[in-house]
Order: C-alpha cells, then structure tokens, then sequence
C-alpha cells in the first residue's frame, strides 16, 4: 500500500487573522512496509500530515494518494470512498484511551468493524481476535472499559483500531505517560504488527524508539520535509537544529569520537556493545 | 528536621487489595528524593496520602513534625506544595497572572503586594512574557511552569512532583528538570519529592526509594539503588545510562573510579 | 492557534468597553425599562421607540458591533413575527381602526402596531444585551455579577461559589471545544460518519461523542479540585481578590446620562405628554 505526497500544503484558518501554514510543499513517498518514524518538534505539522493520510483533513494544495485512494485540494479529484481508507488506513492518536465509550470492551473494539459494514458476528470474532492480540483475555470482554487501569483501557482502544486491520498502522505517541514496561510491551505489539507486512508510521518525539524500532526516520521541520534518512544515519547530524534529542548512547558514541577515541561504531547497539568497543579502543 | 516521617503506611481504595502497604522511610530536610516505580505500583496514591487528598490510611505519617490529621491539616497544607500530572487540569484561571494569584487569593495575601509576588515568581520560572496568556495558548511545559511558579509563590518547604512530567515532550521535561535544579541551588532547604517513573530524572535525584506493588523494595543513593540491577529487572526497571555504562566497563575490565559523577566526566576519563 | 473568542466579546477600547462592568450592567437595565415604558399614542409610542433605538444605535457603534451583526441576529426572530401578528390578528378587540380587509374578514391596525410595538421592544431588548456582551469580556461580567449577588451571602447564597464555577466553566471552554475535536477525529478514524446516515446511525455517532467527552470532563473536574484543594481553596473561608475594579468618574456620569434617560422616557409615559398635539397641533393616533 503505497503513500504518496504531491506538493501537499495545509493552511489552518484561512483567511482569517489566525492563518497558519502546518505544510508546505510537502513532497514525499513513504516506502511499503517499512518501520517509519516521523519526528519534529511539537507544531513541526506532524499531526497534519498523518491526518491527511487517513483523509481526516483534505490538503489545501496538492493530494496525497493512498493507494488508489486520492485525498485531494481539488474536489473532482477526491475519492468518495472514505469508509474504504479508513479501514485499510488505522489511526490511533495519543491518549487513546479518552475514545472509548461503549458499555463492554467487546463491543468498544467492535465498534470500528460495525461502522466500516461488518456483521455483528464478523466484527466481534475480529474484536476478538484484537483483544487477544494486545494481550487482554476473555475475563475482559463484558467488563466496562471504564473500570480498567490506564494501561488496559490503552490496550482496549489500541484493540479497537487492531480489529480493522488496517495495512498501514500510524501510531502517534504510543508510549506518552506509560512506564518503561508497558512502553516495551506496546512498541513490542506494534513491532510483532509490522513483522505482519504492516507499514507502520511511528510519531514520536522519542529518539530511543526511533533508535530502537524504525527502519526510515522522516524529519519534519517548520512545515517542510527536512529529511528521509535512516536512524543512524540520523543520529550522525546536529539533532539540535530540530530541537530533538540523540539518544545518549549516540551522543556518547559522538561524543567519544570528538576526544579522540577510535570507536567501530558499526558495532555498537546499546550500552554493552559500547563498552565493548570502549575496551577495544583503548588496547 | 524530617519533613516527612512514615511509619508502616498502607491503603487499599476496594477495602481488600492494598495499594501501598506497610510503607516506611522519612525524607530529609533539603533533599531531593526520586519515587520510582512502575504504574500501579502506588506512587500517585502515597502522593495523595501526603498531600491529604486520602484521610483513612492505616499508619502514622508526621509531616513537618506534625501528625497528618484534620487538625492539622491546614498548616501542613500551607507548607507543602503539589505539581500533578495533567497541566491542563490543575490550570484554575484564564491567564497565568491570575492563576498564580489563584493560590495567594486563598491565603489571603494583601492585593497590593499581589502583582509584585505574581511578577517575581513567574520570572523565576521564566514565564514573564506571558502573564496574561490564556491556558489554551501555553504548551504542556509552559502550563507547568505555572503550577511551580504558582507552588512557589507559597514558599513551601516541600514541593511533591506528582508524574509532573510524564504528560509532556522531551523539550518541556528538560525545562521542568532545569527549573528544578535551579530551585534547589537557590534554595538549599527546600525539600523536593520527585514521584516519577523517568529513571534518568531519578539518576539527578539525593536519594531513590524504589516502590513495587504497594511495597518500599529498595532505597539509598541513585549509585547504590541502580546497582540492585538485577532485583531492578525483576520489577521492570531499567537503570540509568551512565550508571549501566559503568557497571559494563566493570564487565569489560575498565574500573571508573567513584569521583566521576557524570558522563562528561566519564567522556574525558575514558579518552585520557 | 485560534483564540477563541466567548460570546461574541469583540476586543476594542471605546467608552463602553472602558465601564466597569458593574456600572455598565446597572445602565443597561435603566435603558431597557426605558424601553419598557408605555405611551398615549401610538404615534409617541414609535417615537420614543426610535428615539430608543438611535440612543442604542450609537452605543452598538460605540461597541464595534456592525449594523450588519445585529441584522444577522434578528433574522431568526421573522418566524416569531408573524406568529405575533397571527395572534393579535386573531384576537378580538374594540377599536374600529380598520387596516384592510381579506375577503369580509377586518384586519384591524391596532392588532398590526401592537404586534409591531413588541417585535420593536425586543429589537431594542436585544440590541442592549449585544451592546453588553460585546463590550464586557466575559470574566469582567462574573465578576460583576458576583458582585451584585454578594448582599445575598447573608442568606446563605452561594454567590462566590457560582462565580468561581463560572470563570471556571468559562477557562475551560477552549480546552473542552479540542477534546471534542480530538474525540471526533478519533471516531471518524473508527468510521465513524457525523454528518451523513439516518437518524439513528447519527445518535449513535453523537453518543461516540458525548460518552468519552463526559467521562474526560468528570476526570477533570475531580483532578482540578484535588489542585484547588491542594492550594488551600476554601469557599467558605475568608479570601483576598486579584481582579478589583474600582468605578471611575466617568462610570459614574455614563451611568447619570442613562439615568436622565429613564427618566424622560417615564416622564412622557406618566403624564401622557403627547408631543405631536402639544408642539405641532396635530392629532393623531
């Protein structure tokens, strides 16, 4: 399932003294089935540009073809079918868990499936199939989402966008206010997803996931495209002129390199790689 | 003086499962303790325990030297400052001004010396641009700033961080860190609690008490509480970068020395 | 990036916007029982009606509010228009004043002006109230009416309470306005449809909506009273105040004029002053 952008702008508020450009001239193909990562500093248009993918806003220039899919500035070209999209596109925004509203889990989960025309039956054996997917066993399913903990209700909603498995799965901020646990348990299901043949689209601020799990890292700055690079090769750069952060393994690596020592970093991974390596450049 | 004596504290919300249980430490005057643990482990009910948002606990808690009570209350209320997680849901006014002035309302502070407190303390957290800003138009760091300027401007002796920064963006936990240091460097008495679950904050912290399903596991200085590596994996944490790169290079023969402190140091001893 | 602005509150800095609101609010009431007051003719009625409207008229301008806004707002108010001149139509009366006639059926002018003298009176009612909202900000005005409630404290009022549950409710509103939108676009990816499909299909749709917007408003308001708690708030007890207005000369001649405004237009009623028959010599209806 192909994404492209072709000369994509949004201006919020047109016309208006609150005018505000979140893109512009945005021109880009993300690569099939890849572990994508999408970072910039909070107001770089990143919400904006994966709202244009799933056609929840429509560019105010240029399109965005999913597939066959045209989300277009131009309304010959739109395609009707946005019920389609929304199915093969899966979105699930930050905080997830503030969407969910139905008396049972089950039938919360269920919800996608019912509204894009599945059977009653269809779309709770895929609820399901969701649940136990993000680990939630049968004991959840008439329990009311709202006597869950945090993390369970964030597995219901996740769940819920998992039953209509969408082929490409953008995910914005998954870990935010999980602890270190419940992060590597999530980013764990969504890893097991894209093994599936699922693109993922990863937005996060968090440089460590992008280091641990993507495999393309497009950085957006004020708007525009800054770059489409692979993580280390990211991590190379002055982060700062983003306003992110390298992780501190790179950092260190970097760092390091600037005093003087002689490190093959092609080997380093984490913390015991590097040390290793440390060792080695001393000898 | 202990600012916060604890002694065998425990709650359950059900009446059957107890949420903390049996919890025992005390907090120094001055210092700067990190509460770590995963969610659920009890952190943000000890928090509402300490700030009297819970009133039938089992135990005795001794706060500033006086029992926690409804008596007493008031006092210990007037000395202790909070920061909760959600910036939005702790923002009472329209603009910051008004909301710093929220707190001095309540404590009946003279309105002439109203502006002056509100200007002094929003510049010390670096918010004075924007006094009469709207909420809606202030990033999650900025409205955090708000809540410590507006803690602040109470001259508390201890300031409770309650996950004060697991809602916001690296750029915005960075600010708040700063702003914490900068706090205790100019105020060396002032008693901070850091409930929060970012090991690497934990790492800056005095002292760590490492809390896991209502228990008090470990506690003593960041070096010697990250060292438990291995009882720290069991209950799901991790330890801080420089500390696991110490503890590697032990692994690869390289022995650091314990004056180096942080990873600059670390940087310069390691390419001598 | 919108900033959003509550009750059609339009920033400006005119005479008006510069009252207290206290004062403001106090005029306003003046000028709309002047608006209220009853004549000897019909004549005097319009008269004073117009006279009215070019006082309020100017103030409208004074607020930066357009001709064109207090039209737009009007149009609603056809439907009520012709529902009134129905009503009076139909009513029986015993004035022999005829207007025209639809087929036998009399139709008679008094019923047509005592429509028209109410539809008037409520141009002039809501003419007032937009000249209020658009040069009071919001807060200005919860103040003011914590302010006018405050007496009532003695009988076990809860006029503070109400005012801090106001200026809450009112710091809120933008907050709560993106939920909504967060929530919306959350379901739309879930397939959801808020504007197409059957009645049914969209009470479901609403219920996406309102459910989670509930549940996260409930969190909240337990979360900030924790806070407020926490910061030593107490309704009952003793507190200073930030926000004081202090009345000004100027609130107090503005105040005055509408005042010597009143009282004209209760000087004409009461003594039926008929200007028409006493300055001109005519005689009319």
């Amino acid at each position: 399932m192909s994404v492209k952008f072709t000369n994509v702008s949004y201006i919020y508020n047109r016309k208006s003294p609150f005018e505000y450009a979140a893109l512009k001239d945005v021109n880009l193909d993300l690569p099939e089935g890849k572990f994508i990562a999408l970072v910039g500093r909070t107001g770089s248009g990143k919400s904006t540009l994966i709202q244009n993918i799933n056609a929840l806003i429509v560019p105010t220039e240029g399109k965005v073809e999913i597939d066959d899919f045209v989300n277009s500035s131009n309304k010959k070209e739109r395609s009707k079918d946005i019920k389609g999209l929304r199915r093969k596109v899966g979105l699930v925004f930050q905080f997830p868990e503030y969407q969910l509203f139905e008396e049972t889990v089950e039938k919360d989960v269920a919800f996608g499936c019912k509204n894009l025309g599945d059977s009653k039956e269809e779309a709770m054996k895929k609820a399901h199939d969701a649940l136990t997917k993000v680990g939630l066993d049968a004991s959840f399913y008439e329990r009311s989402p709202f006597e869950l903990s945090g993390g369970e209700k964030r597995k219901v909603a996740i769940a819920g966008i998992l039953a209509m498995s969408p082929k490409i799965l953008i995910i914005d901020e998954p870990t935010a206010g999980l602890d270190p646990v419940a992060s590597f348990e999530t980013m764990s299901l969504f890893e097991s997803i894209h093994k599936e043949g699922v693109t993922v689209i990863l937005v996060t601020h968090d440089m460590n996931l992008v280091s641990a799990y993507a495999e393309v890292v497009v950085v957006l700055d004020n708007g525009k495209i800054a770059d489409v690079t692979t993580p280390e090769k990211l991590f190379e750069e002055d982060l700062e002129k983003y306003s992110l952060e390298t992780p501190l393994l790179y950092r260190t690596v970097k760092h390091l390199r600037a005093k003087g020592l002689n490190l093959d970093e092609k080997s380093i991974k984490d913390v015991a790689t590097l040390a290793k390596a440390i060792k080695g450049a001393k000898r | 003086m202990k600012i916060v004596e604890a002694k065998n504290i425990s709650y359950s919300y059900d009446g059957k499962n107890e949420v903390i249980s049996g919890l025992s430490f005390s907090v120094e005057e001055g210092s700067y303790v990190a509460l770590i643990g995963h969610n659920g482990s009890g952190k943000s009910t000890l928090a509402k325990v300490m700030a009297g948002l819970i009133s039938n606990f089992k135990g005795e808690l001794n706060m500033f030297g006086m029992p926690l009570n409804s008596k007493n209350l008031g006092s210990i209320r007037s000395r202790l400052g909070i920061v909760f997680q959600n910036p939005d849901n702790q923002f009472v006014a329209s603009s910051v001004k008004d909301d710093i002035a929220f707190g001095l309302e309540n404590r009946c502070v003279k309105h002439e010396e109203m502006d002056g407190i509100i200007e002094e303390y929003a510049a010390e957290v670096g918010m004075s641009d924007f006094l009469e800003s709207a909420p809606e138009n202030l990033s999650g760091g900025q409205k955090q700033r708000v809540a410590i300027a507006g803690v602040l401007a109470m001259k508390p002796d201890l300031i409770i961080y309650d996950e004060a920064t697991s809602m916001l963006d690296p750029k915005g936990k960075e600010e708040i860190l700063e702003l914490t240091s900068k706090m205790k460097k100019e105020n060396p008495k002032l008693t901070i609690i850091s409930i929060t679950h970012d090991i690497e904050e934990a790492a800056r912290a005095d002292e760590v008490l490492v809390l896991n399903e209502g228990k008090l596991v470990l506690e003593g200085v960041p070096n010697e509480v990250f060292s438990h590596d291995k009882e720290l994996a069991s209950i799901h944490l991790g330890s801080p970068f420089f500390i696991s790169l110490v503890r590697a290079l032990k692994d690869n023969g390289i022995i650091v020395p314990s004056s180096i402190k942080d990873l600059p140091s670390l940087e310069d001893f390691l390419c001598r | 990036m919108n900033s959003f602005v509550m009750g059609r509150y339009v920033p400006y800095d005119s005479f008006i916007h510069r009252m207290d609101a206290r004062a403001k609010i106090f005029s306003l009431i003046l000028l709309m029982v002047a608006v209220f007051m009853g004549y000897s003719s019909w004549a005097m009625t319009f008269t004073m009606a117009g006279l009215a409207f070019i006082v309020i008229l100017v103030l409208l301008m004074a607020s930066h509010v357009g001709l064109g806004r207090l039209l737009k707002s009007l149009s609603s108010l056809w439907f009520m228009a012709i529902f009134l001149l129905v009503i009076y139509i139909l009513v029986p009366h015993t004035s022999n004043w005829v207007a025209f006639y639809i087929g036998s059926y009399a139709i008679y002018w008094d019923s047509i002006l005592e429509a028209a003298k109410i539809l008037v009176r409520l141009i002039l009612m809501i003419a007032i109230t937009m000249v209020l909202t658009a040069s009071t900000k919001p807060l200005d005005m919860t103040d003011a009416f914590e302010w006018f409630l405050a007496p009532l404290k003695w009988i076990g009022f809860p006029a503070h309470e109400l005012a801090m549950i106001l200026s809450i409710a009112l710091r809120f509103i933008p907050t709560i306005l993106e939920d909504v939108s967060r929530i919306m676009k959350a379901q739309a990816s879930r397939g959801v449809d808020f504007e197409h499909g059957h009645i049914l299909a969209k009470a479901k749709a609403m219920v996406s909506l309102i459910v989670p917007l509930f549940v996260s408003s409930f969190v909240r308001s337990e979360e900030l009273a924790d806070a407020m708690e926490c910061r030593g708030y107490d309704p009952k007890a003793k507190r200073t105040k930030y926000r004081i207005e202090k009345f000004h000369i100027a609130d107090l001649f503005e105040t005055l004029f509408c005042a010597g405004f009143l009282a004209l237009f209760i000087y004409v009623s009461v003594t039926n002053f008929n200007c028409y028959e006493a300055w001109w010599g005519l005689s009319v209806k």
